[in-house]
């Protein structure tokens, strides 16, 4: 039986439901749904394709990339759980070790728990993998192990020296264990630490069972998460995010308002409306993975022009710089409404510094996630600069205020022309994601 | 040395041959990995070092136990994430020297900024220079560092989009109006792109020859070795890559675009490979017709049929109405045609048992769902049976009376060949080189006819004197053309004449 090529045509287009995409989707139908034998089909195949048919209706596709969030709010909120329950230590600590002791531990602690922080967040848990792949890195792990050993070993031996030891294992265990979604227990765990305390265990054995716990619930939460086999970010990129990080934690402790001894949960307690109002904005930017990607899959190429989804993608981060600032203001009059008679007005300038903090680590982590990682070395140190300039020669028009204001007016003017880099052509910047 | 040799005089080089697989051997069974296996296996003299490609950043165990002469000397984890491009392989150094094209592109080579637009240009468009997207992933391999860096560039993705356009407007009188793709389908692309570059920067070990096992990713390395080293490419094709591609987008649900770029990407990857691999072994004459129709001379094709050891004398059929099939849960296998010839066979013979043995495939995941919705909703119950995977496929043939295949596309069917071995005989889809392997030793429907195939296999069960007749003949046939030996010394000789071309230095050797 011969078959024309109006025939094929006519038998193609009625197996597809529409013109053929090209000869060989036209051969392909021939052959295994027409019963033609590959050289007939091939020759036939020519005469199916008829550009003059209408274009193929686009379909509009609003299913997101499986990408992962810039910011994890369960971060923000495993950081204030750790922060909050290690903050009670502070006086018994002070006790036991002395003002000087204890101010220094915090202000080793807190840069470099960011520090690891961000480091481990870009290295291992900036993908769907998370755990798995820190579970999967042999050296990270053995060095982890070695710290745990050497801060209880340390704390026995020598508490003064190893106290920052200590609170670094404590928070950035508690972030990767509060990532794991065991939060909750752990956090009720380090509350019955610090009731302790309160009745009369030694705080430096109470320490070192919270630093055991937490090496014993970090162990089980890698344990229980299945190895990946996929490669982690490199050093390079992870030390950088790092860096970024571990400046922005240079910040708080330059804080000349804060005092790390026996006051120290003041400046533990005002850095919590800037932590929650990040973690609200965090959640607000996932929906750069959704909304905007929606806007993207819905623009066609010869659209790009025409429908800028830039706006999409402004809108998104204006969003979360306004749920930030609002967040932390609302939180932090609600603070200073608590606070005790005779307090208000140190707390209102801790408030005041460490919500600008809040502002420049959003911006940085925002940069960095996006791979801008010298922009947002450059916010982190611009802000650094000019926190310790505001602190050298204090401005007339700061007034009282903190030098953190000053850093925070600063970083966001620098952060202007990366912001807009990022947001202008939002399918450049999410391709260039890789 | 023994007196045999010193007899035969000094023994030559062993080979060095890279077989490069792609979704098979040795992570996933199937009759390719069998293939892989046989070969390694029945050339004990040569030094296999296998190359494998796999998706996704999972790790996979090794189902196979790699023989002595074989070692795994990569595995490239397509769609993972992150890649080390150091640990493995030989470092290109004095072939920079050797490749002029490479030197001309290795000028100001750290931003070379229009690598995802040459490929995506080369690969998907109809008339693509695959001689520049072999030249663009030879400086990937030159530059492997500096891949990623280039992808992270804002104008690679400027010159990515106008490359795309041109491909998405280019005027051929083979390609009809493409749809329109959508941003998030662009960026989708452009990191298919980049995982070209980085299979193409991927470090490979010196070798004689490379062996690749299918014309589309596997072919990457290889043609960048042809480029680098001069390695020659020998391509066995099983199944067709582009037209199983093909196949797979129009039978598929997604969207227009996604099966677009599938398609196109299929066809750029076998036109490189079709392009620079010294010959096309073809295990059917079937395939040829696609071959020269997509730019190999016949002159480069060699037709190699598939074999398997054939035992002197065949057991009886079990004589219990079991029908067996042997492939992995995917559409190519066309599963839902099976379960609904089982649906017909069993109105006309109530007692027929039908046994799938095959592995279900993460990536096939929903086809696998839809396929036991499909038992569910025809009420087939134990009557129809999937197994699982099999180590002993012949083992699974000599329980059959009957053999099914409804397979969509097939090279030459090593489920076919194992069938007849045991004489079986076999109800199949006339697809691929299924007639040269079964003439005459079984019976045949066009592909998706299931009452064909039902009425076949049906004809088969209730008349066991032809049954057996056609499974005698198909038990000769197989044993006078398909044997393992044949198709192993068929192999040998021709990777001895490629690895050395020139006959005076293999004569001295």
């Amino acid at each position: 039986m011969k078959i024309t090529t109006e025939q094929s045509a006519a038998r193609v287009q009625a197996g597809l439901g529409r013109p053929p995409q090209d000869a060989l989707e036209s051969t392909v139908m021939l052959e295994a749904f027409g019963g033609l034998v590959s050289p007939t089909a091939l020759r036939m195949s020519r005469g199916t394709v008829d550009r003059s048919k209408p274009r193929p209706a686009a379909v509009v596709s609003r299913r997101p990339l499986g990408e992962v969030t810039p910011f994890s709010s369960r971060e923000v909120l495993g950081l204030v759980a750790t922060l909050l329950a290690t903050s009670a230590w502070i006086g018994p600590l002070t006790d036991a070790l002395g003002d000087s002791a204890t101010a220094r531990a915090w202000k080793i602690a807190l840069p470099v728990s960011l520090f690891l922080q961000w480091m481990l967040r870009r290295r291992h848990l900036n993908g769907p993998q998370g755990l798995g792949l820190l579970r999967a890195d042999h050296r990270v792990l053995a060095m982890m192990a070695v710290a745990v050993v050497a801060a209880c070993a340390g704390l026995v031996l020598q508490p003064v020296l190893v106290l920052p030891a200590a609170l670094i294992l404590t928070w950035v265990g508690g972030l990767l264990i509060v990532i794991r979604g065991w939060g909750i227990p752990y956090a009720a765990c380090l509350i019955i630490a610090t009731v302790a305390i309160r009745i009369g265990v030694p705080v430096v054995l109470d320490i070192i069972v919270v630093v055991l716990l937490t090496a014993a619930a970090l162990g089980a939460a890698l344990w229980t998460t299945p190895a990946t086999a996929a490669r982690p970010a490199t050093w390079r990129r992870s030390v950088a995010a790092a860096a970024v990080g571990g400046t922005t934690g240079l910040l708080i402790v330059l804080e000349p308002a804060a005092e790390w001894s026996s006051g120290a949960p003041f400046p533990v307690f005002a850095l919590v409306p800037s932590l929650l109002a990040s973690a609200w904005a965090g959640h607000h930017l996932n929906r750069i993975w959704t909304v905007l990607l929606g806007a993207l899959a819905s623009t066609s190429l010869p659209d790009r022009d025409a429908r800028p989804t830039w706006r999409v993608f402004a809108s998104i981060v204006l969003g979360a710089v306004s749920r930030l600032l609002l967040g932390t203001a609302v939180l932090s009059a609600v603070a200073l409404l608590l606070a005790p008679a005779g307090t208000q007005r140190l707390l209102f300038q801790l408030l005041v510094g460490l919500g600008a903090f809040g502002l420049v680590n959003f911006i940085a982590a925002l940069l960095e996630s996006f791979s801008r990682v010298r922009s947002a070395m450059l916010v982190a140190a611009t802000a650094l600069v000019a926190s310790l300039g505001g602190i050298a020669v204090p401005l007339a028009w700061l007034a009282n205020a903190s030098p953190l204001v000053l850093a925070a007016v600063v970083a966001s003017l620098v952060s202007v022309i990366p912001i807009i880099r990022l947001v202008r052509q939002p399918d450049r910047t999410i391709a260039t994601l890789i | 040395m023994t007196p045999d040799d010193a007899a035969v005089g000094p023994r030559p080089a062993r080979r060095r041959v890279m077989l490069i697989t792609e979704g098979t051997y040795p992570y996933v069974m199937g009759g390719v990995s069998t293939w892989c296996d046989m070969l390694l296996t029945g050339l004990p003299h040569i030094d296999w070092h296998v190359y494998a490609m796999t998706a996704g950043p999972e790790h996979r165990p090794s189902l196979f136990v790699l023989p002595p002469n074989a070692q795994l000397a990569g595995h490239v984890r397509l769609w993972g994430s992150g890649h080390d491009f150091g640990s493995t392989g030989t470092p290109e150094r004095t072939s920079r020297l050797r490749v002029r094209r490479s030197l001309r592109l290795g000028r100001g080579a750290n931003r070379r900024v229009d690598l995802a637009a040459t490929l995506v240009e080369g690969l998907l468009g109809w008339e693509g220079d695959v001689g520049a997207v072999v030249d663009a992933l030879v400086w990937c391999r030159l530059h492997p560092q500096s891949v990623l860096p280039v992808f992270r560039d804002s104008r690679t993705w400027d010159l990515y989009l106008a490359a795309l356009n041109r491909v998405l407007h280019e005027e051929h009188p083979e390609v009809g109006h493409l749809p329109d793709l959508d941003l998030n389908s662009a960026i989708n692309l452009y990191r298919t792109m980049s995982w070209v570059a980085r299979t193409g920067a991927a470090p490979t070990p010196e070798n004689d020859l490379s062996l690749v096992t299918a014309a589309g990713w596997a072919g990457l390395p290889a043609v960048v070795d042809r480029a680098l080293r001069g390695t020659p490419i020998l391509l066995a094709e099983h199944g067709l890559y582009v037209r199983e591609s093909y196949l797979a987008s129009v039978r598929s649900s997604d969207p227009l675009e996604q099966r677009f770029i599938g398609t196109r990407l299929a066809r750029g990857l076998t036109r490189v490979a079709y392009r620079f691999a010294d010959v096309v072994a073809p295990v059917a004459e079937a395939n040829r017709a696609w071959e020269e129709a997509l730019g190999v001379s016949p002159q480069r094709i060699r037709t190699i049929p598939n074999g398997v050891p054939t035992p002197a004398d065949a057991a009886p059929p079990p004589g219990n109405l079991t029908v067996v099939s042997v492939g992995r849960v995917d559409p190519l296998k066309d599963i839902g045609t099976m379960l609904r010839v089982a649906q017909a066979v069993r109105r006309r013979v109530p007692g027929a048992t039908f046994l799938h043995y095959g592995p279900f495939q993460v990536e096939q995941a929903a086809y696998t769902r839809a396929c036991m919705r499909l038992h569910e909703e025809l009420e087939l119950g134990d009557s129809f049976r999937f197994m699982g995977p099999t180590s002993d496929p012949t083992g699974v043939m000599r329980d059959a009376d009957v053999v099914l295949m409804t397979s969509i596309s097939e090279g030459f069917p090593m489920t076919v060949l194992e069938a007849l071995s045991q004489a079986r005989p076999v109800v199949t889809t006339l697809v691929g080189g299924v007639l040269d392997a079964m003439q005459g030793a079984g019976l045949t429907a066009p592909p998706g006819d299931v009452y064909g195939l039902a009425a076949a296999v049906t004809t088969l069960l209730e008349e066991p004197e032809l049954a057996a007749a056609l499974g005698r003949r198909g038990h000769a046939r197989v044993s006078r053309r398909f044997s393992q030996q044949r198709c192993l010394d068929a192999y040998s000789a021709l990777i001895d004449q490629l690895a050395d071309p020139d006959p005076a230095k293999q004569a001295t050797a």
